[in-house]
């Protein structure tokens, strides 16, 4: 029995383990294409690119503290709030300009991924329920 | 013996001792000594081999019925002649006679009934050996498992440690990657091996609601119904979201 235990705890360690590390590398990748998308759109030069992507780190983590469970105008407020404190910091490197393109690029991409999520999804769907239509009166 | 030395050594010594004639004063018959040995052997011969029977009886004679009488006689003189038993011992010792006959030593009633269960009690139980491998064993595995937790537990807190302590490394890798992303222009080729679980995680985390973008992102680029198409069949609205196949 205490054998057992010791094993179901060693296996729930590893699982964690092997997941947490998972989780890791997933969020990696599209921080790259993230990180890719808006260098390549705002054409950053490598001098910018090294103090724009701290600041942005940092905007970053404040924005992740925002919850889909909060009401939404609430939400969009405290992430306006952020927005804007980071905005005299982020025009002294990229200029007005293109700090309105930048939040212009930051949706264009989160769309970008919107799109692929819901073409996925419409694959995934289309392949597990192909009988769907036919379900219908 | 007439060492004129020895003389004058002798009375510088003593002089009344000087003064004694010399003469032999003790004389043997002749031939003495040539015979002696003779007569020795003669008396032994006489005296022990041809008369031992008549010496023995010499010694023994007793009155006539002394044997007869004599364990009586003795028994009769012990218990008349000395005192009673408990008498000689006081005479001997006050002490040992005060004992007396009495019997000093004295147990509890029933004790030796009782005595070898009281000795089996005394005697240490083998029994319990067993008790106590069980309970070692439990501690074994008790301790396995918080030795266990420990080592899960410190290798938790060392990779907390190194995710915040290596952020720049992880962030480091991100801008190799997304450096490699815009110089090999791989950004589609990527964006179609990311699942859709990850790019979920990505938009969730920054407080967007998925389903909601999901559904407006759909009328952004489909045409809905026209508006006739809603009068003739109520059921339009419900084929049109099920043509877009966005539930999950």
């Amino acid at each position: 029995m205490k054998k057992l235990l010791l094993y179901l705890t060693i296996f729930f360690t590893s699982i964690q383990f092997s997941s947490a590390q998972d989780d890791g590398k997933k969020e990696d990748r599209i921080q790259a294409l993230y990180v890719a998308y808006i260098t390549q759109e705002l054409k950053l030069s490598t001098d910018e690119a090294q103090k724009f992507w701290p600041l942005h780190a940092q905007f970053d983590s404040e924005i992740k503290t925002l919850r889909t469970e909060m009401p939404e105008l609430d939400r969009q407020q405290a992430a306006l709030n952020i927005k804007k404190k980071y905005q005299e910091s982020f025009v002294k490197i990229l200029g007005a300009p293109r700090t309105n393109d930048f939040y212009r690029k930051d949706g264009e991409f989160r769309k970008k991924m919107i799109d692929r999520l819901r073409q996925m999804r419409q694959q995934n769907n289309f392949n597990q329920r192909p009988n769907m239509r036919r379900n219908l009166p | 013996m007439s060492n004129p030395e020895i003389i004058s050594e002798l009375s510088a010594i003593s002089k009344s001792v000087a003064a004694i004639p010399r003469v032999n004063v003790f004389s043997v018959p002749t031939d003495y000594f040539n015979t002696l040995s003779n007569s020795i052997l003669h008396t032994i011969h006489t005296e022990l081999l041809f008369k031992p029977v008549t010496i023995n009886l010499n010694v023994g004679e007793v009155p006539e019925g002394y044997f007869e009488g004599l364990a009586s006689q003795i028994m009769n003189k012990i218990r008349d002649g000395k005192e009673s038993l408990a008498e000689e011992t006081k005479n001997i010792s006050m002490t040992v006679s005060k004992i007396g006959n009495r019997n000093v030593f004295t147990a509890p009633e029933g004790y030796f009934e009782s005595l070898s269960e009281v000795i089996n009690l005394r005697i240490p139980q083998p029994a319990r050996v067993i008790s106590m491998k069980k309970r070692t064993s439990f501690f074994k595995y008790a301790a396995a498992a918080v030795i266990t937790g420990l080592i899960g537990l410190s290798v938790f807190t060392v990779l907390d440690k190194k995710e915040s302590g290596h952020s720049n490394k992880e962030s480091l890798a991100v801008m190799e990657k997304a450096s490699e992303i815009i110089k090999n222009k791989t950004f589609d080729l990527e964006l179609r091996n990311v699942s859709d679980k990850e790019i979920e995680q990505f938009l969730t985390e920054s407080g967007q609601d998925v389903n909601a973008a999901l559904v407006a992102s759909v009328i952004d680029e489909s045409n809905l119904p026209a508006t006739d198409e809603y009068l003739i069949d109520d059921r339009t609205l419900d084929e049109y979201l099920i043509k877009l196949n966005l539930n999950n």
